[in-house]
């Protein structure tokens, strides 16, 4: 056996190498079948990957011939090797305008009830597409669903509805994990929640907690109850959990993950290598049949992340993206670096999409090279990968950029290029959940479920 | 330019020009003028007057009257191609009587209503504190948990946003393991923890080897050359004293002990050299060793005679901690564990020569020492208790008290007991079976959340305790200690003056600072200063994590004088001092006659106040250049409590006149502001941004002249951060008053504001303006507040 370390290794190669011939010797050292190869049917995986700031149509437009696919633009390039295994949809519009904290809080959801005067006191509108799924299916795995996003940078970081797209209910965002490390820890049972060397008395801990909780809930008001509902919920996954990976076939799955190397301990410096590590613990999750749901925001809405590491890049993204806005003409006040014009500041802004259509590949790559059953992880998997914006400088809410990938166990038509021309995005998301295995009347705006 | 000119004369004129002094009045002139778009069911931009019937909505919406005030004064409303034109006089008097309104609240035609806090998750920062105030321990719990996101430019004890979610509740577990372990790595944290003891029982610390915590261990010094060592014991066969060494037990090079073998007393030094005597002392009778080092030279006593002397000295190691009836792993000494120790006592100088000889014989010396081990005097601290389930009880009840800042329940006290029965089962000696109970309160609800109890459909006053916990959490972010605890119990901190006195207290304990800090990088929006907010490496290689962090703690010791010094609260934005660091100081161009990265008050010259502070203008910048409209934006939002609506989401493109391109900043944002949808908002903002253009994007002076001059849309022309703060200070102080007073009562509360709060804010106000505007008088009030004071269910339907 020769684990992650060795992948580590491979992984930095690869991050040298071009990045075409993608060849992913850690899991084929490891038997790269998925745990649950043996199962009569693998179980469909959902990944939800937001991409903020918005994203025009040439970095999201396939060219295609009676509905197929045929060519990628430059700026998807990175996605050329799986054209064959995802479908671009155009037209989508979404009832949203305006504003980026609706924007990125209301992604999974529907349109902004409220637009701009969306609140996360007030809530979101409902439970988030990816939540609704979770809790349809979440609980045959010992994660319902797992959340993840990028460590914000700007001074948009802090803000709730920026930093959310997955909802439990209107007004309870799930939090989020950022480091590779601890994700790694969660999944197996490493956390310093497992109780290390000592005897573990967590369900001791558990069982007064509920106690605890009941009697306090009595002494409330029923305004006050909500809250500690909230609380009850949380400590009854934790309990079921506990309760899964007491099971035997937990058993097997914690012997292969204990021979894991983890990953490295904070937040990698170089980006690529961190966005790389997420996506490594989404795989990671999947292939260990940990969750079934997850999702990532590859960074926050309206993310103010200086992209100074891409060469020729000079700018922090959402300032990027008003690219029509050369009013400070500077991005530096010595005046030697200057935006000249509209068309340098767009082609920094399409740079940076890009380079997170890059990462998405890798992740996409990563699932294709894991076989699991007569298939591989990708095949077994449906990946929605999106904006809220068309043009970031526009906060346009009409072409929305919408990709999905995987196969969802021979549901899907991959390869395709479908136009759903003015219809609403949440028509997807019926179909998305259907795909799933979940049925649901109507979602937002619509009772419309869209072909895909 | 012809409506300027036309408002800077009407502003001489008399004003019973035109009357506007009523509702009706005010009516009129709307359904005359604004109705083609903001009346008879239409709302452009969200505002209609059709529901407008009283002074009431004005205080109700006060964000949106405050633009119909500026949009009437200014001349925006209605707009040039509006059907009927508004003449100047009924403008004037129209923004008069919105202004006048405004301004003078009459409370009484508010709804009186204190507001509903659900119950509120401690976050990261308080649960952080409780712990260290709840154990005594310094252990920093904030890496173990996520940080807590807040809502807009809320703060993230808002109880609304705290939610509760399994990777939480995950994370509460490990943080509840992780702290217990500290405490009990901590003998002393440990008794104060568990003062009862079943007959029996040793506290902790008296059982042998003992190992002193750091903070002991430091209080010990055996490197300096100078101290001395008192023990009195008994044995047979020998074995280490006490001795610096490392806490794991190996024995190292600059390690020391005195220990006994072969009967004879040695103090030896690792790897160094020793001291021997020929004295026995293992006849099983008490006897007093003294060692006593002076000027370097160690010197053994014994039974009130010198019994040997030799140079021998090494500086402490660090890491090494004091321990007793241990020393290390080596062949040459074993534990003591045979017979007794009765104390240690460490003297941080030697003894003269008769006090050696006085204390080495057993008698009392005047000389108090600086650390003393003795588990027989300590003996009347710790509490016995005739059975071990008394004993049991009587601890859990004490320490449920203080985790649950309230009595614990009957229940939850045979809960709580039947979890430390359960790890008694399951073999845990006495101290160590308390574990599990402490850990499973650390991740309860009752510790988590401060839940009051039921709020009626009626407002009634909050319970002593509830009071006791607002109070301590608001000024502390932590619990309430011991005295206020007390306050409580008896019911006084109800009575207004002794609630008074206690946030005196309070206020003048360090544990202020936290509230100060919390409130104030956030309320300012630099908390993310060197994390998520940082200028670029390249441009601007001097703003080191060092300084970044240096910013902000300016900031904070800087808030604190004022709030803490209660001086009046403009001191904020216009004082002659700052505290700097030789970093920071080199960073403003101050001299820099001192050194030292600790930060120090110093007069300043061509700065004053947050606005010339490098944290507040590096936040409000880009990573490489200064944004006139981010600092612009950060005053009206941040100081004065006005958030501009957020630019239309169709930018169009900018004209560039005459195919010339905008060579400054201000010349590109002049172009830009010619596009109407721009300027009705960028004409607020851009020129409260240029009057500190002299500052770069880290809060350096620009070197030569900068053109820092700004005129507002009035008329109004400033110069540079002095004028503009003399413009803060005069015709903008009620406003940036007002903001002050509301963002302190909603950090107070947990909750932002809601209307009914506004007799509340009025109070604040007037508690200000009566106290020299002095920051004690605004704390008072708040306190004082109706909302803070006061729950009742959360309203039906809100108005």
């Amino acid at each position: 056996m020769k684990p992650f370390r060795q992948f580590r290794l491979s992984r930095r190669t690869l991050l040298r190498g071009a990045g075409a011939a993608l060849a992913l010797p850690w899991l084929e050292v490891m038997t790269p079948r998925s745990i649950r190869a043996a199962a009569a049917k693998p179980p469909v995986r959902l990944g939800c990957l937001y991409l903020p700031n918005g994203s025009p149509p040439e970095a999201w437009s396939p060219k295609s011939t009676g509905g197929k696919i045929t060519a990628l633009t430059s700026e998807m390039a990175a996605l050329r090797p799986f054209m064959g295994d995802l479908q671009i949809i155009t037209g989508l519009q979404s009832e949203l305008r305006g504003s980026h904290p609706a924007a990125g809080a209301t992604w999974l959801v529907r349109p902004a009830p409220e637009g701009d005067r969306i609140s996360a006191r007030r809530g979101v509108g409902g439970a988030s597409m990816d939540q609704l799924v979770a809790k349809a299916i979440g609980s045959d795995t010992p994660f319902t669903s797992l959340e993840l996003i990028t460590k914000p940078e700007g001074s948009f970081g802090r803000s709730i509805l920026r930093n959310n797209i997955s909802w439990s209910s209107a007004t309870t965002p799930l939090p989020r994990e950022t480091e590779p490390r601890a994700i790694f820890n969660r999944l197996t049972g490493r956390s310093p929640a497992a109780g290390g060397p000592r005897r573990d008395d967590r369900q001791s801990i558990l069982d007064a907690i509920v106690a605890d909780a009941r009697s306090l809930r009595t002494r409330v008001s029923a305004a006050d109850r909500d809250k500690l509902d909230e609380y009850f919920e949380a400590v009854r996954a934790v309990e079921k959990r506990l309760e899964l990976s007491r099971k035997e076939s937990q058993a097997r799955l914690d012997q292969r993950l204990a021979q894991a190397t983890p990953p490295p301990a904070g937040i990698p410096e170089d980006h690529e290598a961190y966005l790389r590590l997420m996506f490594d613990m989404m795989v990671l999750a999947y292939w260990t049949d940990s969750t079934r749901v997850a999702t990532f925001m590859l960074d926050h809405e309206q993310s103010n992340r200086y992209f100074n590491f891409l060469p020729g890049v000079k700018g922090m993204w959402h300032a990027l993206s008003h690219w029509r806005d050369i009013s400070g003409r500077t991005e530096d006040d010595d005046g030697k670096t200057s935006w000249t014009s509209r068309d340098v500041k767009r082609a920094q802004y399409l740079k940076v999409i890009e380079w997170h259509h890059r990462q998405v590949a890798y992740f996409f790559n990563r699932l294709k090279s894991i076989r699991e059953g007569d298939g591989t992880l990708l095949d077994h998997s449906l990946i929605l990968y999106g904006s809220p914006f068309a043009d970031g400088h526009e906060h346009a809410s009409k072409q929305l950029p919408v990709m999905l990938a995987g196969h969802a166990n021979g549901q899907l038509q991959p390869g395709m290029h479908r136009s759903h021309q003015g219809k609403p995005l949440e028509g997807i998301y019926l179909s998305v959940m259907d795909k799933l295995g979940v049925r649901v009347e109507a979602f937002g705006g619509t009772d419309n479920a869209l072909e895909i | 330019m012809g409506f300027r000119i036309v408002i800077l004369l009407l502003v001489w004129l008399p004003s019973h020009l035109a009357a506007v002094d009523s509702v009706a009045a005010a009516q009129a002139v709307f359904q005359k003028y604004c109705f083609d778009c903001h009346g008879n069911g239409k709302a452009k931009a969200g505002i209609s007057f059709d529901e407008f019937s009283g002074e009431v909505d004005l205080w109700r919406d006060r964000g949106i009257w405050l633009r119909v005030r500026d949009a009437v004064r200014l001349g925006d409303m209605p707009p040039e191609k509006a059907e009927h034109a508004l003449p100047a006089a009924e403008r004037k008097a129209l923004g008069d009587w919105v202004a006048h309104t405004l301004q003078h609240v009459d409370v009484t035609k508010i709804p009186k209503h204190p507001g509903h806090v659900p119950p509120r998750r401690l976050n990261r920062h308080e649960y952080a504190y409780t712990v260290q105030d709840l154990f005594g321990i310094e252990f920093d719990a904030m890496p173990l948990l996520p940080e807590d996101l807040v809502e807009g430019g809320g703060f993230d004890n808002a109880a609304a946003t705290l939610s509760v979610q399994p990777l939480l509740i995950e994370k509460y577990i490990g943080a509840a393991r992780q702290v217990t372990e500290a405490v009990w790595r901590d003998d002393e944290a440990l008794e104060r923890l568990l003062p009862v003891l079943p007959p029996g029982a040793m506290p902790p610390s008296g059982n042998l080897p003992f190992t002193a915590t750091a903070a002991q261990s430091k209080r010990t010094d055996m490197g300096n050359g100078a101290f001395a060592v008192l023990v009195r014991f008994k044995t047979q066969t020998g074995g280490a004293l006490f001795s610096k060494a490392p806490a794991t037990g190996e024995w190292v090079p600059g390690a020391k002990t005195l220990y006994i073998k072969r009967g004879r007393l040695i103090y030896d030094i690792g790897w160094l050299g020793n001291l021997e005597t020929r004295t026995r002392v293992d006849d099983g009778e008490w006897h007093h060793a003294l060692l006593n080092v002076v000027d370097g030279r160690a010197q053994i006593h014994a039974d009130g005679e010198l019994l040997g002397t030799r140079r021998l000295t090494q500086p402490d190691k660090a890491e090494h901690r004091f321990r007793i009836g241990v020393a290390g792993d080596d062949d040459e000494f074993q534990p003591f564990t045979e017979g007794t120790i009765a104390f240690t006592r460490f003297y941080d100088q030697p003894l003269t020569a008769a006090e050696a000889q006085a204390a080495s014989a057993g008698k009392a010396i005047a000389r108090k020492p600086v650390y003393v081990w003795d588990p027989a005097a300590q003996k009347p601290t710790v509490k016995p208790a005739a059975t071990e389930a008394e004993a049991a009880r009587r601890n859990l009840e004490a320490f449920l008290q203080q985790a649950f800042r309230r009595p614990p329940t009957t229940e939850e006290m045979t809960r709580y007991l039947k979890l430390f029965a359960h790890a008694r089962g399951q073999g845990d000696a006495f101290h160590e079976a308390f574990r599990l109970p402490v850990k499973t309160a650390l991740v309860s609800p009752a510790f988590l959340f401060r839940a009051e109890s039921t709020g009626g459909a009626r407002a009634q006053r909050v319970t002593a305790f509830e009071l006791a916990n607002r109070l301590s959490y608001f000024l502390w972010a932590s619990q309430p200690d011991a005295a206020l605890r007390e306050r409580a119990r008896s019911g006084e901190l109800l009575r207004e003056e002794i609630l008074r006195a206690e946030v005196k207290r309070l206020l003048a304990d360090e544990r202020a600072q936290r509230f100060v800090e919390r409130f104030t990088l956030q309320w300012l929006r630099i908390d993310g200063l060197g994390t998520r907010i940082k200028p670029d490496a390249e441009r601007f290689p001097q703003a080191t994590p060092a300084l970044l962090r240096a910013m902000k703690e300016e900031t904070v010791l800087f808030a604190d004088s004022i709030m803490r010094g209660n001086q009046p609260v403009t001191r904020l934005l216009n004082a002659d001092y700052t505290f700097v660091n030789t970093d920071l100081a080199r960073h403003y161009g101050m001299p820099t006659l001192f050194t030292g990265a600790d930060l120090k008050r110093r007069l300043t010259k061509n700065r004053g106040g947050l606005l010339t502070q490098a944290s507040v203008l590096t936040v409000s910048s880009s990573p490489r250049r200064t944004s006139p409209v981010f600092r612009g934006k950060w005053i009206l939002e941040v100081l004065l409590g006005q958030t501009p609506p957020p630019p239309p989401a169709n930018v169009p493109e900018l004209k560039t006149e005459g195919g010339t391109e905008a060579k400054t900043i201000r010349e590109a944002l002049a172009q830009h502001r010619r596009n109407a949808a721009c300027n009705s908002c960028h004409k607020r903002i851009d020129p409260l941004g240029f009057a500190l253009e002299a500052f770069d994007a880290t809060g350096r002076l620009r070197p030569g002249p900068v053109d820092t001059e700004a005129q507002l849309q009035d008329g109004t022309r400033f110069d540079g951060h002095t004028g503009l703060r003399r413009m803060l200070l005069t015709r903008e102080q009620p406003a940036f008053t007002r903001q002050l007073a509301t963002r302190l009562l909603a950090y107070a509360l947990g909750r932002e504001l809601e209307f009914t709060d506004e007799a509340a804010v009025q109070g604040l106000l007037q508690a200000l303006r009566e106290n020299d505007l002095r920051a004690e008088a605004l704390i008072q009030a708040v306190v004082a507040s109706y909302p803070f004071q006061y729950r009742q269910a959360p309203a039906s339907e809100t108005p």
